[in-house]
């Protein structure tokens, strides 16, 4: 099913898989546009546009394009072969699933739709004859279903090929509920609200609305059914039924009187002006939202080039080092088993993915592992069942020598830390894990030490992405509009994160605040600063001030007095009362207050100069712990250090060693 | 009303009632296609693959009607003393009033009561920490642990630096107290395990951790102690089935050595938790950790090869009792294959190098597992039955 990606990426690399993914947009539109018939031209675009969203994911150069493909294949040439009845037609459907059946696997959900196509077809729903030729009888019906059928055989894995297709497009039916949760071929009522999904319902409940106000079909309402089914089986299957209810509704469209003359209702020029008006702003949005990356579930933006999720320059890098491995690597998906096999060292392969897992009845073994992986159960122990949990035994029995994790994968990442699988590259996409007591490894795991130290305590400075995006990704939007795209440095941030390395993740997000405030920004601050006040809870008994301040919410940071607020909120009466000493402490409070307000907005500088003239353990601490995050390790030093001299019994004087001794083991 | 209207509306009815069905099945589908169980994986807390529910354990009050001899027998045994309560009274009479100080670094821990439970002070941070539970029998050590929430919510453990030990009271615990220097802090008091581990910890020291999925463990429901349901699975199915005379149980017995010492190495560790060059003898670790010794035994990696004689750590030790420390009884294991005598049976295995026949005064178990002391507060019988460079 990959033929397309192995034609095209060696003759044109890049640019020929996007230009082939927009050729594959292009021709499904035009396809579904002659579907329609041309009687609603503008409202025809708009329910197509709601088509391409939902079917949106799988148009590039996959499997599943053919699965796209041999969908629209089988509906325009079910229909033809049903008002024509000619041996051409027969045998371009059999050719049609003869191909079908030996790049991709969703064939049965073709054959599926053959037959309501054919069951139409047989009632005389098709017969568009001009020539006065007979039409197709139910005998050739059945032969043709027959041969197609027999057509999907015609693969390496012959009559297997259906078990395999309904094991991928039915998975419930033969894995348990539960350990396809939150996979891609989870119920659709677990599904996520994304664009696809919001288009899916939009045309489903549309079609609902066509069948009760008008005349439909008895066939019609049974395959939307049938393709409803799939799609609430799983959710993988959203794009193929999509496009299938695209396809019914344009049907459906086609046998709609033609606005104006023959609309009683709402009739007039007025109606059909205010109609294509609508569907055009529809349609307008739409485009618009997907090229600036703000359609629900979908942030990639209109641009050129590779995901920068899929960069293989770096994680390739890291994977010199494993060129003399020999065994099995352990991927938590799609993604990071393809980098590896392209990047891979020839020894190591992907020890499964989770397609192949569900075709190969593992998909539960596979499933248990990941999820004791995710939840750091390393320990062997028995189950009920007799079988054996504990990712440790499994990994070893597997002779696995790496571990292959997304960087959006926090929580495996998180789990992973504490263990001796330690990663081998920080600043990828993909983070490649190695076994600490593999002696090949050592430099590597080494190197790769020596750079967290680097990222976390040095002076490591982060440069974010620019708008027009990066070496192997052109971002048109950010070219356009001058906004640069943010998702790819949050990510590395939450992966720096869970690595534990919070001051790293707070370099780079405090640039990136500076250029805009989102909220997915500003909650992964917010979650940053909370777990630094955590650890500092945890080891001095309270957190800092700095800290609990940056971590608070925005309601609680409003209630902190400001340095210009300081006068006018004490009374004549308390001004008498207070002793030099105690507006100093004010002072120094309200200070404070301006400085973590200032972080929040990732001006640094600001923030640091609103607390210079201060001397109090609470300002030095957080002007300390601003240095450390700006990339100024030695100010740091000098700050922690004079905490530790100036309070030595204050609790910060207790995080200020900790930190002291932790920065010098990594400095001079 | 004229046919053709009759006709519309009956197919307005017809089609309506088909979506509407269509709808209803939908919704049926979706609500009930989970058909399994929630699966969440940790010991204890594990449904497996294919048991629905989690079962729930039989108490040994019930296991006593039939099997009262295990269970007199168990009620004794260090297995039930594993995990207590820190204001348990055997605890306060082992840590209260009693101080420890690291020399090296001048750190003062003292254990106090406060409103019946046991608190450590320490000069090390700035406020008294509560012991919440103490993990260990006591026989080699007791450990105190606290517990609390970490920023994600989810339940971790405080593993204390000192640790009570039987000859000499109060002293460092295993893994603290070798560097020269270190800060005050947490990290002064022991070391923070995350959660996995910390479940970990507990799950060897008690019959259920039950934890959600947000990694809470529920303490109202924790089970401690190792009682019958942590090695024999299954208790509560064993009781429903006396009705009826099948009494399904997990059978000890049907294990095969390796099976058999892989359940007691879920918690003493098995062999495969090491790498290949952590599984020599230069490696002092090992003692502690009986099964691994066992199983890279001679007499263990043998035992298909002489017949019905089997050897596991059943063969030596009832873990309903406390391990015998008299050698005699084990003595009479070894001799059960190696009795020396020759005849041609598969069984019997030549007695020793350097004595042709069994005395009365022979004793395997000085020379072939003798006591070794790990990190100069413990001593551990050596597993590992080999012969040794004099």
């Amino acid at each position: 099913g990959c033929v397309a990606f192995y034609l095209i990426y060696p003759a044109a690399v890049v640019s020929g898989l996007m230009i082939f993914k927009l050729s594959i947009a292009a021709i499904v539109g035009w396809l579904l546009f002659r579907v329609s018939g041309k009687r609603h031209p503008w409202l025809s675009l708009a329910v197509i546009v709601a088509g391409l969203s939902a079917a949106g994911d799988v148009l590039d150069a996959s499997p599943a394009c053919f699965d796209v493909l041999g969908v629209i294949a089988v509906w325009l040439l079910g229909r033809r072969w049903c008002a024509q009845g000619d041996r051409r037609g027969f045998a371009a459907i059999v050719a049609v699933f003869a191909i079908w059946g030996n790049l991709a696997v969703g064939f049965l959900f073709g054959l599926i739709g053959l037959s309501v196509v054919l069951f139409a077809g047989g009632r005389g729903k098709y017969d568009d004859r001009e020539n006065g030729s007979a039409l197709p009888s139910v005998r050739a019906h059945a032969l043709l279903f027959f041969f197609a059928s027999a057509a999907c055989l015609l693969n390496p894995r012959g009559p297997l090929a259906y078990w395999d297709s309904m094991r991928l497009l039915f998975p419930h039916w033969t894995v348990d509920s539960t350990f396809l949760d939150g996979t891609a071929w989870s119920l659709l009522s677990q599904r996520e609200w994304d664009a696809s999904l919001i288009a899916f319902w939009g045309i489903s409940a549309t079609l609902v609305i066509c069948f009760l106000v008008r005349k439909t079909a008895f066939s019609r309402i049974v395959g939307f059914f049938l393709v409803q089914m799939a799609a609430w089986n799983s959710a993988a299957n959203l794009p193929l039924a999509s496009l299938w209810m695209t396809l019914l509704l344009l049907e459906q469209m086609r046998e709609w009187p033609k606005w104006p003359s023959e609309s009683t209702v709402l009739g007039g020029r007025r109606f059909q002006r205010a109609g294509c008006i609508t569907c055009g702003v529809a349609v307008c949005v739409v485009l618009l939202a997907t090229f600036c990356g703000r359609l629900p579930g979908h942030n990639q933006r209109i641009g050129w080039g590779l995901d920068p999720q899929l960069d293989l320059q770096v994680f390739a890098e890291s994977l010199t080092a494993a060129d003399k491995l020999k065994g099995t690597a352990s991927c938590d998906g799609v993604r990071a088993a393809g980098m590896l096999s392209w990047a891979a060292p020839s020894g190591i392969r992907a020890y499964d993915i989770p397609q192949r897992a569900l075709l190969g009845g593992r998909f539960e073994d596979e499933t248990i592992l990941g999820r004791e992986l995710t939840r750091g159960w390393q320990t062997p122990y028995q189950r009920e069942d007799g079988s054996w949990g504990g990712w440790w035994t499994v990994l070893k029995r597997r002779k696995t020598r790496l571990i292959i994790v997304s960087g959006a994968n926090t929580k495996r990442i998180r789990a992973l830390e504490p263990t001796v699988w330690k990663p081998i590259a920080l600043l990828t996409p993909v983070i490649p894990y190695a076994f600490s007591g593999d002696s090949s490894m050592i430099p590597a795991i080494k190197k790769s030490l020596k750079q967290r130290r680097f990222v976390n305590a040095h002076d490591w400075k982060f440069t974010p992405q620019e708008p027009a995006g990066s070496a192997v990704h052109a971002d048109f939007w950010g070219m356009i509009s001058g906004v640069p795209r943010v998702e790819d440095d949050l990510r590395l941030a939450r992966t720096l994160r869970a690595m534990n390395l919070h001051t790293a993740a707070l370099r780079v997000l405090l640039p990136l605040l500076k250029q805009r405030r989102t909220d997915s920004l500003r909650r992964e601050f917010s979650r940053c600063q909370r777990e630094i006040a955590d650890w500092e809870r945890t080891t001095a008994g309270r957190a800092s001030r700095f800290r609990e301040l940056a971590a608070a919410d925005e309601d609680i940071l409003k209630s902190v007095p400001s340095r210009n607020q300081t006068v006018s909120r004490s009374s004549p009466f308390a001004a008498k009362k207070s002793t030099a000493e105690k507006s100093k402490a004010e002072k120094s409070r309200a200070s404070l207050g301006d400085a973590v307000a200032a972080y929040r907005r990732g001006e640094t500088q600001r923030a640091a100069a609103a607390l210079q003239s201060n001397a109090d353990p609470e300002s030095l601490y957080a002007l300390a712990s601003l240095s450390l995050e700006t990339g100024d390790a030695a100010r740091a030093i000098e700050l922690y250090g004079r905490i530790v001299r100036e309070h030595q019994r204050h609790s910060l004087a207790i995080l200020s060693e900790n930190i002291l001794v932790r920065l010098q083991q990594i400095l001079p | 009303m004229s046919d053709s209207n009759k006709f519309s509306r009956n197919r307005f009815i017809l089609q309506a009632g088909l979506v509407v069905a269509g709808l209803s099945l939908w919704a049926v589908y979706a609500l009930f296609a989970r058909n399994g169980t929630a699966y969440s994986p940790g010991p204890n807390v594990v449904p497996g693959r294919v048991v629905s529910g989690l079962s729930r354990p039989a108490s040994v009050a019930s296991c006593i009607d039939c099997h009262e001899e295990q269970c007199t027998q168990l009620r004794a045994a260090p297995h039930m003393r594993t995990l207590s309560r820190g204001g348990d009274p055997e605890n306060i009479r082992r840590f209260a009033g009693k101080s420890y100080r690291d020399e090296k670094r001048g750190w003062d821990y003292r254990y106090v009561v406060r409103n019946g439970e046991l608190f450590v002070e320490s000069n090390v941070l700035p406020r008294a920490v509560r012991v919440d539970w103490i993990l260990g029998s006591g026989n080699q050590s007791r450990t105190p642990v606290t517990l609390w929430n970490d920023a994600a919510g989810k339940t971790v453990l405080l593993e204390h630096a000192v640790s009570w030990y039987p000859k000499r009271g109060l002293g460092a615990t295993l893994g603290f107290g070798n560097a020269d220097s270190g800060t005050r802090g947490i990290n002064a008091l022991g070391k923070v395990l995350p959660h996995a581990e910390s479940v970990q910890c507990l799950s060897c020291h008690a019959t259920r951790v039950p934890t959600d999925r947000d990694g809470i463990v529920d303490f109202s429901k924790l089970i401690t102690n190792v009682r019958c349901e942590r090695c024999h699975q299954g208790t509560q199915r064993h009781l429903d089935t006396i009705v009826d005379g099948t009494l399904t149980m997990q059978r000890w017995s049907e294990f095969s050595p390796r099976q058999s010492i892989d359940r007691c190495g879920e918690c003493h560790r098995r062999a495969d938790q090491f790498t290949a060059d952590e599984l020599t003898p230069a490696n002092k670790r090992i003692v502690r950790f009986p099964p691994v010794g066992l199983s890279l035994s001679k007499c263990f990696l043998g035992q298909s090869s002489i017949g019905t004689k089997r050897l596991d750590c059943t063969t030596c030790h009832n873990p309903h009792q406390k391990a015998e420390t008299e050698h005699r009884g084990y003595n009479r294991v070894c001799l059960t294959c190696h009795s020396g005598k020759s005849g041609g049976r598969e069984s019997e295995q030549p007695f020793c190098s350097l004595r042709p026949q069994p005395t009365r005064s022979s004793d395997c178990v000085r020379c072939h597992m003798p006591k070794t002391d790990f990190a100069g507060r413990l001593k551990f019988t050596d597993h590992w039955i080999r012969k040794r460079r004099r």
